[in-house]
């Protein structure tokens, strides 16, 4: 559905005197994950706001196969997108809530039925169908997140944090998970995070965000370029740690 | 939009908070409004009250006032409401304090002549404060007096020019009974919570992320709002009609209020989802909601407390059910009920909330988060 989202000189302020970015640019590609990096108010969730059509930016453009689209007919549905507040319906059961968001997605009833199964074993949330989401834990959320993000097949998909508050199992497990979904499905993935590590196991690139400008932008031993670090490559490009 | 709404009354089902306060608690202040009240009629039958008249004949005014109080019957059983001893101002202080009668009525010299001139002129009423049936006999008091200078004020002009021939109080088929008034109050009182849902959806919506996840799947607005909507018509209507099942288990004669209240129920519930979205539209988190609905919910008590005008209820429900209804309305906007108009400004006045609070939330929060 789409090959390549190219990004140009993207601004965003908030109430007038935040800067929030400033004249970011960058290119998505099928097949290939970007690890987005930075600090606590570095821009990276505005960035993914903007990408899903949540926020509209103040300037630049963004290129979907060398095609614009207005606000009104901005491709949102292309996205799955989870963000870092875990938007599910507490008093929904598991197999609800993906039958729910399936449904907001407009999905055919086989088609919904099938991207409902494929999900449950690929997220192994069989045991958990009918749970509520108010009785699960946060990494479980996490996953069913994760899930409702792709029910519906999107071509791209846009990740913020999604390893904040999971344990070392659950990381493990979105890891090998978020792996899988590089090699096999052929989407264009963004994923958002603190996590050197993270960033360096998933990213075929790594952009490098601070302060609302984009620093860096490579693979990581593009980045590295010597250093023993991301994090020495993140603290000599910045001056500051990611703590 | 019928997804949303199926996802929402899955949610009042489920969410205890929701299911307690819309439904129980009603239930609840009703079955507690019936222990205090199940007696009443009983009490109020045959109430001895004196009457100090020195306008004994027809046509003046005095004589009339205490025809029509003769003629105060309960709705069942024909039982009169007073049992009434025309007496001189001397006896009826001793009955008084004697405790012989509930009350008495003074009715002033001149009273008939002070009304042709157009001069105000105070009607005393005084209660003894030992019988029990005190406290429901002063407000029972009260609302006959004001009544009767509702239709002094209205008469006014005839009474000038000629004997006066007021139409006073339909013989024989007025009625107090605080009970039913209760239920009446309990039904409005009930709305509020009706707001509390509609905002807290919305709230919790916004605070939990749920609401981003409409947004990315390019969800109509107007199937947010309308969702909503039928939801909480679902919510209201469930509520109304808990309310007549207790209130036909508990032995009140509700008649054709059992029809009557279902449009004037619909309207009230628009109104309601139009003050929630206003709510929803300025709030940011529940914990603000919880303090502004308590602040929003004591005046509205108090409001529905006053509402019920317990004469004009059997009345009303001579002429069509659904005028108990507006009824309702005309005691808040403290005007007289005029058929068919007072319902077109009711169903406008809700109507007007309704699409205000839709649009105040779409504009502020839908298209702006």
């Amino acid at each position: 559905m789409v090959n390549e989202i190219v990004v140009s000189n993207v601004s965003k302020t908030y109430r007038k005197t935040v800067k929030a970015l400033s004249e970011v640019s960058i290119a998505l590609r099928k097949g290939e994950s970007v690890m987005l990096l930075g600090p606590n108010g570095a821009g990276k969730t505005t960035l993914i706001k903007i990408l899903s059509g949540l926020l509209s930016a103040d300037g630049g453009e963004i290129l979907f196969d060398n095609r614009k689209f207005s606000i009104s007919e901005y491709p949102a549905p292309w996205f799955g997108v989870a963000l870092q507040e875990i938007g599910l319906w507490p008093h929904l059961t598991v197999a609800e809530t993906l039958e729910f968001v399936g449904r907001l997605y407009r999905l055919r009833n086989e088609v919904l039925k099938k991207s409902i199964a494929r999900l449950i074993e690929e997220f192994r949330l069989e045991k958990s169908l009918k749970i509520r989401v108010s009785d699960l834990s946060d990494g479980m959320k996490r996953r069913l997140n994760l899930a409702c993000a792709l029910i519906h097949h999107p071509p791209v998909l846009l990740l913020d944090e999604p390893s904040l508050g999971l344990d070392i199992e659950a990381r493990l497990q979105l890891w090998n998970y978020l792996h899988e979904i590089k090699e096999k499905k052929e989407i264009i993935l963004l994923v958002s995070t603190h996590d050197m590590e993270e960033a360096e196991k998933l990213g075929d690139r790594i952009a490098i965000l601070s302060q609302g400008k984009l620093i860096a932008n490579g693979t990581p031993s593009q980045l590295k370029n010597g250093k023993s670090s991301l994090a020495d490559v993140f603290i000599s490009l910045t001056g500051r740690s990611l703590a | 939009m019928w997804l949303l709404a199926l996802k929402n009354v899955k949610d009042i089902w489920r969410d205890k908070k929701i299911f307690v306060l819309s439904l129980f608690f009603p239930a609840f202040l009703l079955f507690v409004t019936h222990l205090f009240y199940a007696h009443s009629e009983s009490l109020l039958s045959a109430i001895p009250l004196d009457v100090v008249n020195p306008e004994p004949v027809f046509p003046h005014v005095g004589k009339l006032l205490v025809m029509a109080m003769a003629n105060v019957k309960l709705p069942q059983g024909d039982r009169s409401l007073f049992k009434m001893f025309e007496v001189s101002k001397k006896q009826a202080l001793s009955d008084l304090r004697s405790g012989k009668v509930a009350g008495a009525l003074f009715i002033p010299q001149g009273l008939s002549q002070s009304i042709k001139n157009d001069q105000s002129r105070r009607l005393l009423f005084a209660v003894n404060s030992n019988d029990k049936r005190s406290a429901l006999l002063a407000p029972a008091l009260s609302s006959l007096i004001l009544h009767f200078d509702f239709l002094i004020e209205k008469s006014r002009g005839k009474i000038r020019n000629e004997p006066m021939t007021l139409t006073f109080l339909p013989m024989g088929g007025e009625t107090i009974n605080p009970e039913l008034e209760s239920f009446l109050n309990i039904f409005i009182f009930a709305l509020v919570f009706l707001v509390s849902y509609v905002a807290g959806t919305w709230i919790s919506e916004f605070e939990r992320g749920s609401f981003t996840r409409f947004q990315l799947c390019r969800l109509p607005e107007g199937s947010m709002l309308g969702g909503t909507l039928l939801s909480t018509l679902f919510l209201g209507f469930l509520q109304v009609a808990l309310l007549l099942f207790l209130g036909k288990m508990i032995g009140l004669s509700l008649d054709r209020l059992m029809v009557g209240i279902w449009p004037f129920a619909f309207f009230l519930i628009l109104a309601s989802v139009g003050l929630g979205f206003i709510f929803a539209s300025f709030l940011e988190k529940e914990k603000q909601l919880n303090l502004y609905a308590s602040l929003f919910l004591i005046p509205l008590y108090l409001l529905s407390g006053s509402l019920a005008n317990d004469l004009q209820l059997d009345r009303i429900s001579k002429f069509f059910p659904w005028h108990q209804g507006y009824l309702l309305l005309s005691s808040v906007l403290k005007t007289e009920p005029l058929p068919g108009l007072l319902m077109i400004q009711m169903i406008f006045s809700s109507l007007i909330l309704a699409m205000f609070g839709l649009g105040v939330f779409s504009l502020r929060r839908l298209r702006h988060g």
